[in-house]
């Protein structure tokens, strides 16, 4: 079975002169047909790491391996990504299709005369229907914008996916859509998710392990059932705990954890 | 018309009827909130929720009289303390905007003038009405920021904005926001942008702040998590339409209302493990592409050929509690239980 992993990988970034590990030390693996959760809040580098796993950023130590084998440099990589904001990743010039068979014809993936039909099938993978192949994207909903992403990074025919906040973007009776056929990608696949977020409730409905960045350091890596049944780590039962819930509120009581200071705000 | 700075201590603080708003397209002016009926009593916490395009967004502009270009309001009446700010002239509008009202939006790094020291933008609705002078202002914004929560307030008035965390460029809006002390509040999206944690401490902020000033709270979100944890009353909306109307007590143990039901369904548990929820079918409409019915009916699992036909209407369920599906629940609950 093919895993991911990270060992040790820290991505130092500079700023003003002084230089600074926006990622620190993080080790952790992603095996086919699981779906890890990577949860954080801004700053904690979750999109740093995402970007240096596809190699948009370089790690400064440390080494990402998939099979045990470093990823290529150049050429097709066995991982695709998914961003939060669907339109700022696709062409807003560019057709549905043409999108997806771009990437087809880069990694000569399929013979030219079955470009189109691949096409049509991955449209069908992400429950589009074949009428908005000739669309541009900027005609489409949210939530049919992110399924054309999800289409292209499947193209490549990667055996893990990275999402980083997939559904953020989108209105809540669309997530649950997008969530579904993401779930349906893992298990009908096989594919393995590395799923960015910071969203707990999302999280709590995908995934299976659990991993909380802070601050660019991993505190805790759990089972989904353990870490929500009792999170070990301080800041996971913080970010538990800010998780608005309906059960815990009625009549507009509800917030039990926090107070409204702002002590525990970094500055 | 004089501004009555001193807001009657109970009543209805804003009234919103029949309000029609409509934005411009290529095929002329189109309805995106239609028919919009609701209040806000004095001290009250009411959400207004609703995914994009469901028109809650523009409701709120409309109150203050910030519609962008391309949106204008095509009938209705908003009414603060009781006077109309539909009729009311630019000037009368910049009087009570600050001063009767307040207005926190969700993206305060775009709200906040990066070029322009956080202590004058938080003292900005004082000069512009003209109350106290220089250092009583000076005093205020300091007092202000203290009550929201940014410590050493006197050195960070002269931060810049990008000098502060996200959250506490929050805080420094709900500041601004309250200086002048106005008697309503209108917070469009106010934790969206912000981290989990960030977004609790916030709320919580939110809800002391109205309780200690009777400041009457109107919340715009697409969460109906953090609409609970904040609102006495929830008001949802789709394309448009109010669909419900009700205490939070009785939005989440009873909702009436099948869009409401399904927006709950999507809620998830942190405390069970439950599979993935069924999604909701289809896509949000805009307001101009739902007929005159039920505008939820062309997604709704419960839907019957009346609830298209049948012209929409707020009517009355319960006590306080009003729900726009003309169909009652035990029928509703039979019929799914038969399938």
């Amino acid at each position: 079975m093919s895993v991911l992993t990270l060992d040790s990988v820290s991505v130092r970034y500079s700023r003003a002169g002084r230089q600074f590990d926006a990622v620190h030390d993080v080790s952790f693996s992603v095996a086919e047909g699981e779906v890890l959760a990577l949860v954080g809040e801004s700053g904690s580098g979750k999109s740093t790491l995402a970007r240096a796993i596809v190699g948009l950023t370089a790690a400064s130590q440390g080494s990402i391996t998939f099979d045990g084998k470093p990823l290529p440099t150049r050429g097709r990589r066995p991982i695709g990504i998914v961003f939060q904001n669907p339109l700022g990743s696709l062409d807003t010039r560019m057709s549905v299709e043409r999108a997806i068979e771009e990437i087809l014809t880069v990694h000569h993936l399929v013979p030219t005369p079955q470009r189109r039909q691949r096409c049509h099938d991955l449209l069908d993978l992400v429950g589009l229907p074949q009428e908005v192949a000739p669309l541009k994207p900027g005609s489409l909903s949210g939530g049919q914008q992110q399924r054309v992403s999800i289409a292209r990074a499947m193209a490549s025919e990667p055996q893990i996916l990275i999402l980083d906040e997939p559904v953020s973007a989108l209105d809540v009776s669309i997530r649950a859509q997008v969530l579904r056929l993401l779930n349906d990608l893992r298990s009908r696949l096989g594919i393995g998710l590395l799923f960015i977020g910071h969203d707990l409730a999302v999280v709590r409905q995908l995934a299976d392990r659990v991993a909380v960045l802070y601050q660019g350091e991993l505190v805790e890596v759990a089972t989904a059932e353990e870490f929500f049944a009792a999170p070990k780590h301080e800041y996971s039962r913080m970010l538990l705990e800010s998780v608005p819930s309906l059960a815990s509120s009625t009549n507009g009581e509800g917030t039990k954890a926090f107070t409204e200071s702002d002590d525990r705000d970094p500055n | 018309m004089v501004v009555n700075t001193r807001p009657e201590s109970s009543g209805t603080r804003l009234e919103v009827k029949h309000l029609t708003v409509e934005v411009r397209r290529k095929m002329g002016w189109r309805p995106t909130v239609r028919d919009v009926t609701f209040t806000v009593e004095s001290g009250e916490r009411v959400a207004l929720v609703g995914e994009s395009g469901s028109g809650k967004s523009l409701t709120a502009l409309s109150i203050g009289g910030l519609l962008p270009q391309g949106a204008r309001i095509a009938a209705g009446e908003i009414l603060l303390d009781g006077d109309d700010l539909v009729t009311a002239d630019k000037k009368y509008l910049r009087q009570i905007r600050g001063r009767k009202m307040g207005f926190v939006f969700q993206n305060p790094m775009t709200s906040l003038d990066p070029l322009v020291r956080v202590g004058p933008q938080v003292k900005e609705a004082l000069r512009a009405h003209d109350i106290g002078d220089r250092s009583s202002r000076d005093l205020r914004a300091i007092q202000m920021l203290e009550r929201t929560g940014i410590r050493e307030a006197p050195t960070r008035m002269h931060n810049f904005p990008h000098q502060f965390s996200g959250g506490m460029q929050q805080r420094a809006m709900i500041a601004g926001a309250l200086a002048a002390d106005p008697s309503l509040l209108i917070a469009d999206e106010p934790t969206t942008a912000l981290d989990v944690t960030v977004q609790a401490r916030v709320l919580a902020l939110l809800k002391s702040l109205s309780e200690e000033r009777a400041l009457s709270l109107l919340m715009i979100t697409h969460d109906l998590a953090v609409a609970s944890q904040i609102a006495k009353r929830v008001i949802v909306m789709y394309a448009g339409r109010v669909l419900e109307d009700a205490p939070v007590r009785t939005i989440v143990e009873r909702p009436h209302h099948p869009y409401t039901e399904a927006l709950l369904k999507l809620v998830p548990d942190l405390h069970n493990a439950v599979d993935l929820p069924a999604p909701i079918p289809g896509n949000p409409i805009p307001g101009w592409d739902a007929g005159i019915g039920c505008p939820f009916a062309s997604r709704c699992s419960v839907a019957q050929e009346e609830c298209s036909t049948t012209p929409w209407a707020l009517r009355s369920v319960d006590t306080d509690h009003l729900s726009a599906c003309i169909r009652d629940r035990a029928s509703r609950e039979a019929e799914l239980a038969h399938r």
